[in-house]
C-alpha cells in the first residue's frame, strides 16, 4: 500500500510515444552494491520476514536511523526501528 | 505475445495493456498497440530471437504494420522497438546519439515501405539499465558481506499438530526441547561478533511455537536491544506465531520493540481447521481468528502479516484472502504448501493452471479494492517499493546459508529455518570457538572483501556457508535465462534442497510457474495503479 506521495514521486514514467519504461523497474546496480549487507534478509516463502527478494528496502536510500536526527530519535527503540513503513518513515516520505 | 528465448523478453498483457520485461535488466515497458504489434512481428520474423543480429532489424518497416497504423505511427513505433533490441545487444547504457544512428543505419538496408522518421521519444530512457553480466559464475558473490540475521528457534514444541508442518518431524523424532536463555544470549553474542562492521541485524523468533517459551523470547529481546545499542547497530525482531496464546505481555513487548508479527491462519474456518488441528485433534481456527484481531488491534505499527498455506485442498484461495481481508486484514499472504507427492494436501502439476487461474482472480480482487479506495497488501504483489533494492541483493537471493542461519534450542546452526534437522546441513554450532570467525566478514586480503573486525580468511570459512554463496541466482542455468531472476533472486533453496532430495542449485518448474505468474501480475498491477492515480492526479 503505498502513498500517493511515494507513488507520484518515484514512478514518473519515461518517455517514447509508443514504449514507456516504468521508472521503478530501472533498477540500481553501484559497485559498493556488492559488498554491502545493510538490507533485511528476505523469504521468498513468507515464513518469517515481511519481505521477498523484489520488495526489500534499501536502507541507503532511506534516512539512516542510527545517524538521523538525534534530538527526535536518539537512543528511543524508534530510532532503531527500519526497512518497514512505520509512521516514523512514513513521515519522511 | 510471443516470447524470444535467446534474450529474456517477456512479453504478456493484463487488462488490454501490453508489458514487456526485459529480464536481462528487470527493466519494464509498457507498449502501445503499434508497438506490441511491432514487436509481436519482430520476434515472430525473427524465429523467437530478438537480438541484435535478427535480420528483421535490418528490415523496413513491416508492411502490414504500415497497413493497420499508416506510416508515421508504425515507423516510429517500429524504431522505438528496435532501438530496445539493439541497445540489449550493446549491453550497456545507449546514449540517444548512438541508439538513433544505428537504428537509422539500419532501416536504410533495405527497401522501405515508410520512411522511417527521426525518434520522437527518449530513446536512452528506453534502453537504460545495463543488464546483468553472467560473468564469474562460477563464484560467490557478495563476498564480504558476513552475518547478519538470525532465526531462534526457541520452542521446538507446537500446541498445534498442522499436518503440512516442515518443523514438526525434528521433535517428533528428538522430543520436544525449549531453548533456554543463556543459549539465546550466546547466540546473540555471536551474531553481533560474526556481524563484524555490519550495522543493522535482525532477530527472528520462531519454532515451533515461540510463544511457549516467552520468557526466552522477552530475555533475547532485551538483551540484543541493549548489545546492538553498545555496539552502535539496530536490530529488528519478528515474531512468527499460531497465535493459540495471545495475551497483554506479548503485545506490550512486541509494541515496546517494534515487532513485525507474523500470524498463522489460512482463511475461512472449513480451510484452516482441515490442515491446522490442535494436538488433541480439535479445531482452532475461532480461537486462532479471535487471537488475530486482538493482535491486529493491539499492534501500534500495524507491522503484521496474516501468513495462511494453500493446499490441494483450496485450491479457490483467492476466497481466503478474501476472508481474510473481509475480517479486516490489510497485509496477507497465502503461500503454496510444500510437501512430498505422497500427502493429499501437497500440490500437484494438474493443479497447476486453477492455481494460476485463482492468482489472476485475486489480482482482481485486490485492484477492485484498491480502486474503491480500501486497498491490501498481498506479499507477492508487493515488489519494487520507492527505495528498492538494488541489482546485488536481488541476484544474491535470501542469504541462508551465510547471511541468515537458524539456531536450534541446543544451539546448532542451519542454513535457514526449513533447513533444521536435514542430514548434512548442520553448520556448526555457536559454541564452537570458531563460529563467529567462520561466519564473520571476509578478509580483504583473501577475498577483497570488505574490512572489520574477526575477518575470516576462505581457509576457515564454513565450506557450507561458501556453497550457500554459489546459490545465486546467475549460478543456475534456468535462472540465467529466465526473465523473472530479478524478481525472484533464484527460488528457496531449502524447497529445491526438499524436493530434489539435496541439490541445492536446483529449480522447481512448478514453482517457478508460480513465482512467473505472481510477477507478471505484481508488474501489471503496480503498472495499472499507478496509472490511475496519475490520471486522477
Amino acid at each position: 500500500m503505498y502513498t500517493m506521495q511515494q507513488v507520484t514521486r518515484q514512478e514518473r514514467r519515461t518517455e517514447g510515444r509508443h514504449v514507456h519504461t516504468l521508472d521503478w523497474s530501472v533498477l540500481r546496480d553501484e559497485a559498493a552494491d556488492w559488498k554491502c549487507d545493510e538490507c533485511n534478509t528476505s523469504c521468498q516463502s513468507a515464513c518469517k520476514t515481511s519481505c521477498t527478494v523484489a520488495s526489500t528496502i534499501c536502507v541507503k536510500y532511506e534516512q539512516d536511523p542510527l545517524k538521523g536526527d538525534q534530538s527526535r530519535h536518539s537512543n528511543s527503540k524508534e530510532s532503531l526501528y527500519r526497512g518497514r513503513p512505520t509512521k516514523l518513515s512514513l513521515a519522511r516520505v | 505475445m510471443a516470447v524470444p528465448p535467446s534474450y529474456p523478453w517477456h512479453a504478456f498483457d493484463y487488462r488490454k495493456k501490453h508489458y514487456l520485461v526485459d529480464g536481462g535488466s528487470g527493466a519494464v515497458h509498457v507498449l502501445d498497440e503499434a508497438a506490441a504489434a511491432s514487436w509481436e512481428y519482430l520476434s515472430a520474423a525473427a524465429g523467437g530471437s530478438a537480438t541484435p543480429d535478427t535480420p528483421s532489424l535490418a528490415s523496413s518497416v513491416p508492411g502490414d504494420l504500415v497497413a493497420r497504423f499508416g506510416p508515421q505511427l508504425a515507423a516510429e513505433a517500429w524504431q522505438e522497438v528496435v532501438s530496445l533490441v539493439l541497445a540489449r545487444g550493446r549491453g550497456a547504457h545507449a546514449d540517444k546519439a548512438d541508439a538513433n544512428a544505428t537504428a537509422a543505419a539500419s532501416t536504410t538496408t533495405m527497401a522501405a515501405t515508410a520512411t522511417m522518421p527521426a525518434v520522437t521519444g527518449s530513446v536512452d530512457s528506453l534502453t537504460r539499465s545495463t543488464p546483468v553480466t553472467s560473468g564469474g559464475l562460477a563464484e560467490p558473490i557478495r563476498i564480504g558481506t558476513p552475518l547478519k540475521a538470525l532465526c531462534l528457534l526457541v520452542a521446538m514444541d507446537c500446541n498445534l499438530a498442522c499436518r503440512y508442518c516442515f518443523a514438526a518431524p525434528d521433535w517428533q523424532r528428538h522430543g520436544a526441547r525449549r531453548m533456554p536463555a543463556e543459549t539465546a544470549r550466546r547466540a546473540i553474542d555471536f551474531l553481533i561478533e560474526a556481524s563484524g562492521p555490519s550495522r543493522f541485524l535482525q532477530i527472528d523468533f520462531f519454532g515451533g511455537e515461540p510463544s511457549l517459551n516467552f520468557a526466552v523470547v522477552r530475555n533475547a529481546t532485551e538483551y540484543a536491544y541493549e548489545q546492538c545499542q553498545k555496539r552502535g547497530k539496530a536490530v529488528n525482531f519478528t515474531f512468527t506465531t499460531n497465535a493459540l496464546i495471545w495475551n497483554d505481555e506479548i503485545a506490550d513487548l512486541l509494541n515496546e520493540y517494534h515487532f513485525q508479527l507474523i500470524l498463522s491462519l489460512d482463511g475461512r474456518p472449513q480451510v484452516h481447521d482441515r490442515l491446522r488441528r490442535r494436538v488433541g485433534d480439535q479445531p482452532s481456527q475461532a480461537q486462532v481468528l479471535e487471537h488475530v484481531h486482538q493482535a491486529v488491534e493491539a499492534l501500534k505499527d500495524k507491522n503484521y502479516w496474516i501468513r495462511g498455506t494453500f493446499t490441494h485442498c483450496n485450491l479457490d484461495f483467492a476466497n481466503d484472502v478474501q476472508y481474510l481481508y473481509e475480517q479486516g486484514f490489510r497485509h496477507i499472504s497465502l503461500e503454496p504448501v510444500v510437501d512430498g507427492p505422497q500427502y493429499p494436501w501437497s500440490l500437484r502439476d494438474e493443479d497447476l493452471p486453477q492455481i494460476l487461474a485463482e492468482y489472476e482472480r485475486l489480482a482482481d480482487f485486490y485492484l477492485r479494492q484498491a480502486e474503491k479506495g480500501d486497498p491490501f497488501e498481498f506479499f507477492h504483489f508487493r515488489i519494487a517499493p520507492p527505495t528498492g533494492p538494488c541489482v546485488a541483493r536481488r541476484i544474491s537471493g535470501c542469504g541462508a546459508g551465510y547471511q541468515y542461519l537458524a539456531v536450534t534450542p541446543e544451539g546448532d546452526l542451519y542454513p535457514c529455518h526449513q533447513f533444521v534437522g536435514r542430514e548434512g546441513m548442520r553448520m556448526g554450532s555457536i559454541f564452537d570457538p570458531d563460529a563467529a570467525q567462520r561466519f564473520g566478514p571476509r578478509s580483504p586480503s583473501t577475498a577483497g572483501g570488505c574490512s572489520g573486525t574477526g575477518a575470516s580468511t576462505v581457509s576457515n570459512a564454513n565450506p557450507l556457508a561458501e556453497r550457500f554463496r554459489r546459490t545465486h541466482a546467475l549460478a543456475k542455468a534456468e535462472c540465467r535465462q529466465c526473465w523473472a531472476k530479478l524478481y525472484c533472486g533464484g527460488g528457496c533453496t531449502a524447497n529445491a534442497h526438499q524436493l530434489t532430495g539435496g541439490d541445492l542449485q536446483a529449480t522447481l518448474p512448478f514453482f517457478c510457474a508460480l513465482q512467473k505468474k505472481r510477477t507478471e501480475l505484481a508488474i501489471a498491477l503496480r503498472a495499472e495503479l499507478q496509472s490511475r492515480m496519475h490520471t486522477s492526479a
